[in-house]
């Protein structure tokens, strides 16, 4: 019995020994994987063996970079490394259970901000200021990823730099360039560069701009004109204003009230602006640039693309006699030229869970993936690629080139302001009360304060 | 000594322990209102009400080691299946706060790919729009519990005006990739009160369809019989494989319906979606007819071929066709119901708005009630609309009054005094056309009160103006690469279209497409048209919430005459988020 005893002894020692064993010795040989949680399909990863593992291959340089990438990343780092696509409702259960039990199911996560901005506020997405070290791309030169600046000195929510993801969504200033030149007023572009280009000026140019051109006693062309969801967000960003962009409104803050004010004041002050169109969702207001009586007006590459303003294609010709300009945004009171904001923050994010093994290993290997491009920002923006953004604004080329470089700019100072994804929530809110000057600008802060914060209150849980 | 023998004692426990739980015996263990063990499924149904809902069959099978609901997909389109809950919990269903099931998925190629649905409620006769999500994401975690709490806030209380739980499998990554559909399987589904007790349920409850619920029959390019059409007897359950026949010889009463006009009406399914009729016993020998052109709906469970269709391929006359009748499809095939009766006129309506008043007002026969129309509802009465009437009467019939017309007190659709419109029964439509033809052209002097009149005593439910009506459309080709697409409100996506896609865009073609969007609308968008990035039917959008169409001449009348001008991109948009299910183009029947 005794003897038994013993051998079950040793026989227990044994296993527990290879048990630990398991766990430690021989984990050090077996490359990590890296499962990476999306919604929609995303290639290539470890898991593909062939180009053509992609539908959407097409044989061009880049496709084969990005292929590429997979190998040298899992060599240099010993790590293999999975896109699994976890569908939009399966992504948003795991963030909510699998990270708050401690135990992330994956150790990325593709987000939007509806899943993204509560996992960052409440502690589930990691601050890589935490792990990472300062000279890290993310939190230094931002050539491969930058992140969301959520005002709360945290990193969580990774973005891929790439010239599509900067450019679009923004929304310069346009304005007709021929109008300008026939009024004798100096380029707009000239302004912003020796950073004269303030609301003041604006108004001084819209107020030239509006005229009675055929003498008969009403006014006919327009300093300018804009759908109104358009206007407000480029007046608040130029003026250092948010709406909702933290966790306190700042609907009721000094510059959102002087941005307001100055909204009213275009309309109902200056009188500079073309009559407005009530209840126009859009259709209207944003295209009556094109009738050639307006100086400025809130554009986007997409507006210009809708009526081929320039056949960027070459398919109808361009259907405008005038060129359009981008430029930035006039700087308000309490806004920097330096400093400013110039475009909402949208689309999707990555960030690595708080729970995660060896974060610095994980950002590390989702870096380099995301610099398939080795550094190359000609291939990874490569002119086939993005000719409809450049084609699209104007058919100068130097006014293509000048127009692309004023979104990327705008694009590259983003403002995170969720106020837009809220409205709906805020009942009676609408612009109209102020273009059409029913409601002051303090009224309106007044009117819609408590509302907006209940709804980022919701927002942010 | 003890100790070891404790020690001993402890192992032996938790290895019994251990052993339970890794050989699932403890797997039922939580309580469930319904756990499928009795193999009773009498209380589902699987929902057909919504434009992408698959024909999915239900069945009680081993699962998980145990039983379990298994929803297979029919048609590649989405399943609903609808739990009957105010049936299974009785006076309680009132009562639950929470639900939890467990899901799991299967796809027939043994891979695992995740999966994804929403949990709803039958909420005002309708789907609510308030989901659920569910999802069954990591195969380590299949099957998985899901977990609903109900928000009596938004309407979500059971009750028997509200019984149902309807549960869908909306993503299926593994079809997306290109595999079969994945396989559903619920089980262990717990109603939970408030306080988290779990409610008993009759599992021996019948399934009882609320209002609204089987009233959505697909109609989509079909005539409506009269509801005196013949079935015919033995049909029912016929079943073959593709290009095998089988049927019955037609009866006395069957084929003293099959006159001139007459229209042979097949509910079935079929794996290629076609049907047609066979008549093996004709004297001009065995005869196809309509092979895979049969008038069919957009869902291709209901064809429809006329007597004179039959007629074009065996002649004139009926006593040569033959006494047997034989259905056939190109895949496998089973008929549910075949029967022919004479079409009533009756059309699929677009742009409905109720009339709210109207639901509940009755007489007896020739006496009218109705109401005042306000402003709103006077400027739907343009011409196209027409106005829709469910009721009951005890002699069938159905027709309006104007009694305030300018031309005086006016009857409109009388049968009995001459008067020509669509009635069924329970079905009556009157259009502006026959307003205007009694009343005159001038819909200001029609009078404000409407109201409605039959010779039998009579019972209105319901009353619409609706801004038109669907075309029938024939030879329905899809573009695969439409299904799918969604996008939010004033957002357009579609497809480049191929050459001989294109090439369907003649006159008299029109474009059908299945969707749904948080506002009910849904047209078209060429951006690339030589006129200018173009929306047809926006204006007047010919749709119902789940189908919408735009004709040829709608497209023409804003990007002019010349198909080459169009531009090759097709585009849908709605005033709110929708998704497209499918887009076709076809040739309008009429």
């Amino acid at each position: 019995m005794k003897r038994f005893r013993k051998i079950a002894a040793v026989v227990l020692v044994a296993v527990f020994m290879l048990s630990c064993m398991s766990i430690g010795a021989f984990a050090s040989d077996e490359p990590r994987t890296i499962t990476i949680g999306t919604w929609w399909d995303i290639y290539y990863d470890s898991t593909h063996t062939a180009l053509e593992d992609d539908p959407s291959y097409t044989g061009s340089v880049s496709d084969q970079m990005r292929f590429d990438v997979v190998k040298a990343v899992e060599e240099k780092y010993n790590v293999k490394f999975q896109y699994v696509n976890l569908t939009y409702t399966g992504i948003t259960e795991s963030i909510n259970t699998s990270i708050l039990a401690g135990t992330p199911e994956c150790d990325i996560y593709l987000c939007d901000l509806t899943m993204g901005i509560p996992a960052a506020v409440n502690g589930l997405a990691l601050d890589l200021k935490t792990v990472l070290p300062e000279d890290a791309d993310i939190l230094s030169d931002q050539t491969v990823l930058n992140y969301l600046d959520l005002g709360d000195g945290k990193a969580c929510l990774m973005k891929q730099v790439l010239g599509q993801n900067v450019v679009e969504a923004t929304s310069p200033l346009a304005f007709n360039k021929q109008m300008l030149e026939d009024n004798n007023l100096e380029d707009p572009r000239d302004l912003y560069a020796r950073g004269e280009w303030t609301w003041d000026k604006f108004v001084e140019y819209c107020q030239t701009l509006t005229q009675d051109t055929d003498g008969d006693g009403v006014i006919d062309q327009y300093g300018f004109t804009g759908f109104k969801e358009d206007v407000l967000s480029n007046l608040l960003m130029s003026n250092g204003a948010t709406i909702a962009a933290g966790t306190e409104e700042g609907l009721s803050s000094a510059a959102t009230g002087e941005a307001l004010q100055f909204y009213y004041d275009l309309y109902n002050t200056y009188n500079v602006c073309e009559p407005y169109v009530e209840q126009d969702n859009g259709d209207v207001m944003r295209f009556t640039y094109r009738n050639g009586n307006i100086g400025f007006w809130p554009s986007a590459a997409w507006i210009a693309s809708t009526n081929a303003d320039y056949d960027w294609d070459g398919s109808v010709g361009s259907t405008l006699e005038f060129d359009t300009v981008f430029v930035q945004w006039p700087t308000g009171p309490s806004g920097n030229q330096e400093t400013n904001k110039a475009k909402l923050t949208a689309g999707s994010f990555w960030f690595i869970p708080n729970g995660v093994e060896d974060p610095e290993l994980v950002y590390n290997v989702f870096e380099a993936l995301s610099n398939w491009y080795n550094d190359d920002v000609d291939i990874r923006d490569d002119q086939e690629t993005m000719w409809w953004w450049y084609a699209t604004t104007a058919s100068d080329p130097d006014l293509q080139q000048s127009n692309y470089d004023v979104m990327f700019d705008l694009g590259s100072r983003e403002q995170f302001d969720v106020y837009q994804s809220l409205e709906a929530q805020v009942d009676g809110w609408d612009l109209e009360q102020l273009i059409f000057g029913t409601m002051t600008a303090a009224q309106y802060q007044e009117t819609y304060r408590q509302q907006f914060q209940a709804a980022i209150d919701s927002y942010f849980g | 000594m003890k100790a070891k023998r404790f020690l001993a004692l402890l192992m032996v426990t938790l290895m019994v322990v251990s052993v339970l739980g890794s050989a699932g015996a403890w797997a039922d263990a939580a309580p469930a209102s319904v756990d499928f063990e009795d193999g009773s499924m009498s209380f589902v149904s699987v929902y057909s009400g919504m434009a992408n809902a698959d024909a999915s069959a239900l069945e009680v099978v081993d699962y998980n080691g145990s039983k379990a609901l298994q929803i297979t997909n029919g048609s590649g389109k989405v399943p609903y299946v609808a739990f009957d809950v105010a049936s299974l919990l009785g006076d309680k269903a009132g009562d639950v706060a929470s639900i939890d099931m467990t899901m799991g998925v299967v796809n027939p190629d043994g891979e695992f790919y995740a999966c994804s649905g929403n949990v709803m409620l039958w909420v005002d006769g309708a789907l609510s729009s308030e989901k659920h999500g569910w999802s069954v994401y990591m195969e380590t975690k299949n099957p998985k519990t899901a977990n609903v709490t109900l928000d009596p806030a938004k309407g979500e209380v059971f009750s028997a005006e509200q019984p149902l739980m309807v549960v869908t499998l909306e993503v299926d990554n593994g079809a997306t990739a290109g595999a079969a559909n994945a396989t559903l399987y619920i089980d262990d589904i717990a109603f939970k009160d408030a306080d988290g007790n779990v409610l008993e349920a009759d599992t021996a409850a019948a399934f009882t369809a609320p209002d609204g619920f089987g009233g959505t029959k697909d109609m989509s390019n079909l005539q409506y019989l009269g509801a005196d059409a013949v079935e015919l007897e033995g049909m029912a359950g016929k079943a073959a494989d593709g290009w095998a026949q089988d049927g019955v010889d037609m009866t006395e009463d069957f084929l003293a319906a099959l006159v001139p006009g007459a229209v042979i009406e097949i509910e079935y399914s079929s794996e290629s979606g076609d049907m047609w009729i066979v008549m093996p016993d004709a004297t001009v020998g065995w005869s196809r007819v309509e092979q895979q052109t049969a008038a069919t709906n957009l869902s291709k469970n209901i064809c429809q071929i006329t007597y004179e269709q039959i007629a074009a391929v065996c002649g004139d006359d009926v006593a040569s066709w033959g006494a047997r009748l034989q259905c056939e499809a190109s895949g496998a095939w089973e008929v549910y119901s075949v029967k022919v009766g004479q079409p009533t006129g009756l059309k699929n309506l677009a742009g409905k708005t109720e009339i709210p008043d109207m639901a509940g007002k009755a007489a007896d026969a020739w006496a009218q009630d109705g109401v005042e129309l306000t402003e709103e509802q006077l400027a739907l009465l343009v011409p196209g609309s027409v106005i829709e009437i469910s009721y009951a009467s005890e002699t069938g019939d159905m027709w309006i009054v104007m009694p305030d017309a300018a031309a005086g007190w006016s009857r409109v659709g009388n049968p009995n005094d001459g008067q020509s419109h669509a009635f069924n029964g329970s079905v009556a439509q009157v259009t502006y056309e026959q307003i205007a033809e009694v009343c005159g052209d001038d819909p200001t002097t029609w009078g404000t009160r409407l109201q409605c009149e039959s010779s039998g005593a009579w019972e209105v439910y319901g009353v619409s103006i609706c801004s038109g009506a669907f075309k029938n459309v024939t030879g329905n080709v899809e573009i695969p690469e439409m299904a799918g697409k969604a996008a939010d409100a004033w957002t357009q996506d579609g497809v480049e279209l191929t050459e001989e896609q294109l090439a369907l865009l003649v006159p008299g073609s029109v474009i059908t497409i299945q969707y749904a969007s948080d506002t009910g609308d849904m047209w078209i968008v060429m951006p690339d048209a030589a006129a200018g990035w173009s929306r047809v039917g926006d204006q007047a959008p010919v749709c119902d919430g789940n189908m919408a169409q735009v004709t040829y001449e709608q497209i023409a009348a804003v990007c002019g005459d010349d198909v080459s001008t169009w531009g090759t991109r097709l585009q849908c948009e709605a005033s709110g988020a929708w998704e497209v299910f499918s887009v076709s183009i076809g040739t309008a029947a009429e």
